[in-house]
Order: structure tokens, then C-alpha cells, then sequence
């Protein structure tokens, strides 16, 4: 079975062709071949060599390109060149898999967009995965096992992180059990939008119950949150960029798995898996959740201010103060104007 | 001047509409699909960017699969994808570009990536089957206003443009000012039915032909507004509304019109089509026709329904574009802020 798979989460745009075990391949291509994209583009280029996953199946070839939003308007052209180097066309694709956040919200609109389109119009089977989850599961078991010296004995706990702007971070915790992921990976901390603090104190709680002997952070964007990292008092280890540069084996990994079981999703239906409204949402909110306390608290005045702000620029005011849930301030990927 | 048989697919997601139309050739509409946000948008007082790229990417495909019931045609029988470039905003913009990007390369067949404005122009086509170029054309919409000379299929010529607020921006903000909401056009002209255009008078700016030429500016229309309206309050008096609506839509059709009789009289061009979102004012069609009656000049508008944005007008701007220029690529980029 292959499996073409799109990832735009990120500024990392990475299309791939994972192989599954069952389909047999007629001839081996070079292994571990580099495939240089566009030097000249100022982006970062790799491709993997087969064989992550001898289990189930392989990445049979990866193109990843680290750029701005203009990288993802042209995955379609990335998506052609990968088939090509195989020697393949779309209709020799038995499914899609796409990377549902979540990450940037108009880089996930892109990619969820064109694979939900591509679906509809070649009649391939479509599978979108969480891109935590994909981080997660891209893990081989040799990565998974490196470090264990360290923690002499004790399951892990796998940390994947998606950047959400300033101390903000998208992040799960997934446990791992000696010898590789659980079939299904189950959440210890659930996918969420953190604050770097927040998600500290929540690891250190997990650390403290000595279930686990210790962290592996994993994601291209960990440099950016150091602090995180400074913060934390309990064994860890990183996994950096070049062990494991994205998230597009776990992706599929995971696809192949819902393949094989039949389980697809509807192109009508699917979309990104934001973790967070718009701003505008959380702000009318605020003042819904305001106005109506007020009202509340009021009785008897009979007069109600809050209903003579039409389209008003009142600014957010108050943080949602409840569990993960973060409140209204500077969100990941809103533009403004009008046309 | 339009081949039959050649089914045009065209994608229009540049604000609050989510619209698929086909068409076959450049002029005849086999289906126009428009799916509108305004409700959604309605409680935040104006579009909400993020929230309209989600409700696109929500409802394009589910409209993808009605357009080809509603046209009767099978996705083989596409020969061409038409999709809106921009201007627009970004996010809303990328979600119709990547559909239409992924239906081309699913079906093996070209693209186009269209200016919106080209399309509002070219919905004069759909409405007049036999207008063909040169014309002098006035385009109004929530973002753009332009006085232009289309000399042929693809050959614009700007000649005016605003030089801060469009005139329906312009409109929306008289709106806000006067309590109305989203969307402002359409109920400043409801509400200045029952007003007296001459109770207040508004300015008119850059009325120096000399000077100014064909350029406008409305953003000193809209502080007048909300001057007048401030200083009442502060007297402790309350103006008519409906006058106020009134006498400010006249200020705005008044120079709209006006200018767009220069041009004419400057040009000799013997048709004027008027377009873009602005263009389903009941008083500015009647005043635009009316400068086009005095001078022996053709008028043309589209019906209200090709006006606002569709998917259709971007089919026959995209049939056009195609047929002159060529496809334009898969992997052309978002222009949120394309010129006319």
C-alpha cells in the first residue's frame, strides 16, 4: 500500500511516499540517497532512507523544505517532483494522508484543503492525523531506546511540541512503553495549547508519580522554547531536528494503521485540528461571559451596558482562568484587512 | 468569441462568500453556487478573517460536489479551473487557490489564477452576451474603487482609483457610525429610502477636474459624518437617522457619478459598465444610467446576484485570461493585495 502524505503545520512543508509492508516493491532504490530540493530556494533539504519501520512499512522517500507560507502554496509542485522521482502518478496511490495541527492555521488550511480536493476528485481514501500523534509515532525504536542508560528502568514519557508564538506551546505527553509506542498512542496529558510554565509544573507532577524514569522532548520547534526546558527539574532528553526532522512517518504510520483497519475519513468533513478559536471568538466571549455576569450581579437595575457595544474594538480583558484552556492575546497566524 | 464544450470550473473565496460556478466558455452559466458567511460574521460587526478562511474550508468542497450535480457535467469533462488570486484577504484567498490547485493537477487540466476585480468587471459579460471591449468601466466594491478603460479582452486601464477609503468601505463605516451593522451598504440604502438626501450637506472631495482627475477620496465623507452626528449629541439633539443615511449615500453616488461622466465625455467611448459589490445600489445604478442616457452612452450592470462576489464572474474573467495569456501554473502564489 503507499501513501502519499502532506504536512504543512509548520514553516517545515514536507510531502512524502510511505510504502506499506504488504506492497511489494519490484525494485530497491538507492538506499539512504539524498535528495537535494532546490538549494538555491534558502531551505533546508533531506530525505530519509527506507526501512524506519520494518514492522509495518517505510518512508520510501521524504522531501522536507523549511520556508515561509509561500512553501506550502507550492506542495503541489513538491507532491509532483516526489512522484516523479518514483516514477509513479497520482493514480498509482492507494491513499492520502494529511497532517491536521495542530500548527499554523493557514499552513494547516492549505495542506487540509488540498488533500481533502485530491480526495474528491481521484476518489483516493483520505486520512488525517494529528500531528502531535505524527510526532510521536515517528519515533523509531532505536530512538526510543537511546537514553535508556539514563533511565535505568521505568516506562518514558514522549513530549512532542508545536510552537504557538511567544511562551505558547501545542503539546501532548504520550507514554512509552519498553520496546516501542503502544498501538494506540493514549495521552497522558491531552493535546492542548500550553504555557511554557504550565506544561513544566504539569510534566513535574507526572515526573513525581515515578511512573516514569524519563522525558523525551521531540519537535523542529524545541529551540524555540529553551525556557521550557531551563525550567524543569526531572531527567530528560531532546530528540533534535536531525534524528527526527518531522513529523511525516508517524503520519503515516498512524494512516496505515486506520488503512488497514478501513477507517478513512470524509473529504466532506475533515477539517484542521486548530486547538484554539479565532480571536475574535474568545474575545466576544470575554464580553458575553461579562455581560452576562454583570446582568446576573445587576438585579433589578433593568439596564444592561454591554448591549450598546456593536462591533466594538474592546480589547480582551480577562483570561478564561480554567485548566489548559488559554485565553485571548496574541494568537497563532490572524491577518487583518480587507479587500 | 467563446468556444462551446470548454467547461470552466472557477473558485471565488477572496472574503465572505464561498462560491463554485461552471461554465461553459467564457459567457454561459451552467451553475453559480454562492454560500455566504454574512450571518456568521454578523455578530462580530464585519468580517473576521480567521473565521472566514475556516467556514471556507468547512463548505468548499461540499459546494464542489452540488456545482457538478447542479451543471450536470462529470469532473472529466472540466477543460479549465478558474480560481481568484486576489486582491482578498490571505487565508480566505489560499483555501479556494488550493482547491483549485489540487482539482487541475487531479484532472491533468490548466489553471488560472484571476484578479477578483477583473471579475467583477467581466460579470458584465455574463449579463450582456454581446458586450465585448472597449468600454469605460466604474468598479465599486468594499475595497476597491476605479475608474477604468477595458480596451480589450485582458487590457485594463486604470485611470482613478481611491486614495484611502473605498466607497463601500466608506458606506460600511457610515453604517457602524449610525448604529446599522454588517453589511452597511445594503441598509444605509434601506434606511435613506424613507430620508431627505438634501437635509445635510456632506462634502464632496476632490471635486478639482484639473487637479484631481478621476481619483477619489471618501475617508473625509465619513469623518463629516461622524462629526455631525458627535455634535448633535453634545446639543443634547437627535438627528434623523434616515437622513443621515440619505444625504450620505447621495454624497458618495454623487461623485461616483459625476467622475465617471468626465471620463466619459473624455473618452468617447460609447458603453459604460458599472460593477463590483457597490454596484447593486439601487440609487447609483439610476444615477450612472441616467449620465450614460444624457450622453447617448450604452449602460450596462449586472443583475444584484452578479454583483456581490460569485464564482461565475471569475469563470468569465478566467476564460478570457486564459484565452489571451495562457495558464497560469500550479504553483502561482496568493496576491492579497493584487491592483487592478
Amino acid at each position: 500500500m503507499r501513501l502519499l502524505a502532506m504536512d504543512s503545520s509548520s514553516r517545515i512543508t514536507g510531502v512524502g511516499l510511505w510504502w506499506g509492508e504488504e506492497a511489494k516493491k519490484e525494485e530497491t532504490p538507492a538506499l539512504g540517497e539524498i535528495q537535494e530540493t532546490e538549494p538555491g530556494h534558502g531551505g533546508r533539504a533531506s530525505a530519509l532512507g527506507p526501512a524506519l519501520w520494518a514492522d509495518s512499512g517505510h518512508m520510501e522517500r521524504e522531501v522536507l523544505v523549511e520556508d515561509d507560507r509561500a512553501r506550502a502554496e507550492q506542495m503541489l509542485t513538491d507532491l509532483d517532483g516526489l512522484l516523479k522521482v518514483e516514477g509513479l502518478t497520482l493514480d498509482q496511490v492507494d491513499g492520502l494522508v494529511v497532517s491536521l495541527g495542530p500548527g499554523s492555521f493557514t499552513g494547516l488550511r492549505i495542506s487540509v484543503t488540498m488533500a481533502k480536493t485530491l480526495a474528491q476528485f481521484t476518489g483516493l481514501p483520505l486520512y488525517g492525523i494529528s500531528t502531535l500523534e505524527g510526532w510521536a509515532a515517528s519515533l523509531g525504536p532505536d530512538q526510543l531506546a537511546a537514553g535508556r542508560k539514563a533511565a535505568a528502568a521505568g516506562r518514558k514519557l514522549l513530549v512532542p511540541l508545536i510552537d504557538a508564538r511567544a511562551d505558547r506551546i501545542y503539546a501532548a505527553a504520550f507514554a512509552v512503553e519498553e520496546g516501542g509506542l503502544q498501538p494506540a498512542l493514549k495521552p497522558v496529558l491531552p493535546e492542548s495549547l500550553y504555557l511554557e510554565a504550565d506544561l513544566a509544573a504539569r510534566l513535574q507532577t507526572q515526573m513525581a508519580t515515578g511512573v516514569y524514569g524519563q522525558v523525551l522532548f521531540l519537535g523542529t520547534d524545541l529551540p524555540l522554547h529553551q525556557r521550557l526546558l531551563d525550567q524543569v527539574d526531572f531527567p530528560f532528553q531532546v530528540i533534535d531536528a536531525k534524528t527526527c526532522p518531522s513529523p511525516l512517518p508517524g503520519l503515516c504510520r498512524l494512516a496505515y494503521r486506520r488503512a488497514l483497519r478501513g477507517e478513512g475519513d470524509s473529504y466532506l468533513d475533515l477539517k484542521p485540528n486548530y486547538l484554539r478559536k479565532s480571536q475574535a471568538e474568545l474575545t466576544l466571549e470575554a464580553k458575553e461571559r461579562k455581560s452576562s455576569s454583570e446582568e446576573a450581579g445587576s438585579v433589578g437595575e433593568g439596564r444592561q451596558e454591554g448591549a450598546a457595544q456593536v462591533g466594538g474594538e474592546k480589547k480582551a480583558d480577562s483570561e478564561p482562568a480554567k485548566g489548559t484552556e488559554l485565553g485571548p492575546k496574541a494568537g497563532p497566524t490572524e491577518k487583518g484587512g480587507r479587500p | 468569441m467563446t468556444r462551446e464544450g470548454f467547461y470552466n470550473l472557477a473558485i471565488e473565496s477572496s472574503c465572505d462568500e464561498t462560491s463554485v460556478a461552471i461554465l461553459d466558455g467564457g459567457r454561459k452559466v451552467l451553475c453559480n453556487l454562492v454560500s455566504t458567511q454574512i450571518p456568521i460574521h454578523k455578530k462580530f460587526g464585519g468580517v473576521v478573517p480567521e473565521i472566514a478562511s475556516r467556514k471556507h474550508l468547512e463548505t468548499i468542497n461540499r459546494i464542489l460536489a452540488l456545482a457538478f450535480e447542479e451543471a450536470g457535467i462529470q469532473p472529466q469533462d472540466l477543460s479549465l479551473v478558474s480560481s481568484t488570486r486576489g486582491p482578498g484577504l490571505i487565508g480566505a484567498l489560499l483555501v479556494g487557490i488550493s482547491a483549485a490547485k489540487s482539482i487541475a493537477y487531479a484532472l491533468d487540466i490548466p489553471i488560472v489564477g484571476v484578479n477578483h476585480m477583473h471579475g467583477h468587471i467581466s460579470a458584465n459579460y455574463l449579463a450582456y452576451p454581446d458586450l465585448e471591449p472597449p468600454f469605460a468601466c466604474l468598479v465599486v466594491s468594499g475595497g476597491h474603487t476605479a475608474l477604468c478603460l477595458v480596451d480589450a479582452y485582458e487590457d485594463y486601464q486604470v485611470l482613478g482609483r481611491t486614495r484611502d477609503d473605498a466607497a463601500g468601505e466608506s458606506l460600511d463605516k457610515a453604517a457602524r457610525a449610525l448604529g446599522l451593522g454588517y453589511p452597511g451598504g445594503p441598509k444605509i440604502q434601506r434606511l435613506a429610502e424613507a430620508g431627505n438626501a438634501q437635509a445635510f450637506d456632506f462634502p464632496r472631495a476632490m471635486m478639482n477636474r484639473g487637479r484631481d482627475g478621476y481619483d477619489f477620496s471618501f475617508s473625509g465623507l465619513k469623518t463629516a459624518v461622524i462629526n455631525t452626528i458627535h455634535q448633535a449629541d453634545q446639543r443634547g439633539e437627535t438627528l434623523s437617522k434616515a437622513d443621515l443615511a440619505a444625504s450620505y449615500q447621495e454624497a458618495v453616488v454623487d461623485v461616483l457619478a459625476t467622475k465617471s461622466g468626465w471620463l466619459l465625455d473624455a473618452c468617447g467611448y460609447k458603453t459604460f459598465c458599472l460593477s463590483g459589490g457597490v454596484a447593486a445600489n439601487g440609487p447609483l445604478r439610476a444615477r450612472l444610467q441616467a449620465v450614460c442616457q444624457e450622453r447617448g452612452v450604452r449602460f450596462c450592470v449586472p443583475p444584484l446576484d452578479l454583483c456581490t462576489d460569485n464564482g461565475a464572474m471569475i469563470g468569465a474573467a478566467g476564460y478570457y485570461q486564459y484565452m489571451t495569456q495562457g495558464p497560469s501554473g500550479l504553483d502561482f502564489a496568493a496576491d492579497p493585495d493584487l491592483d487592478l
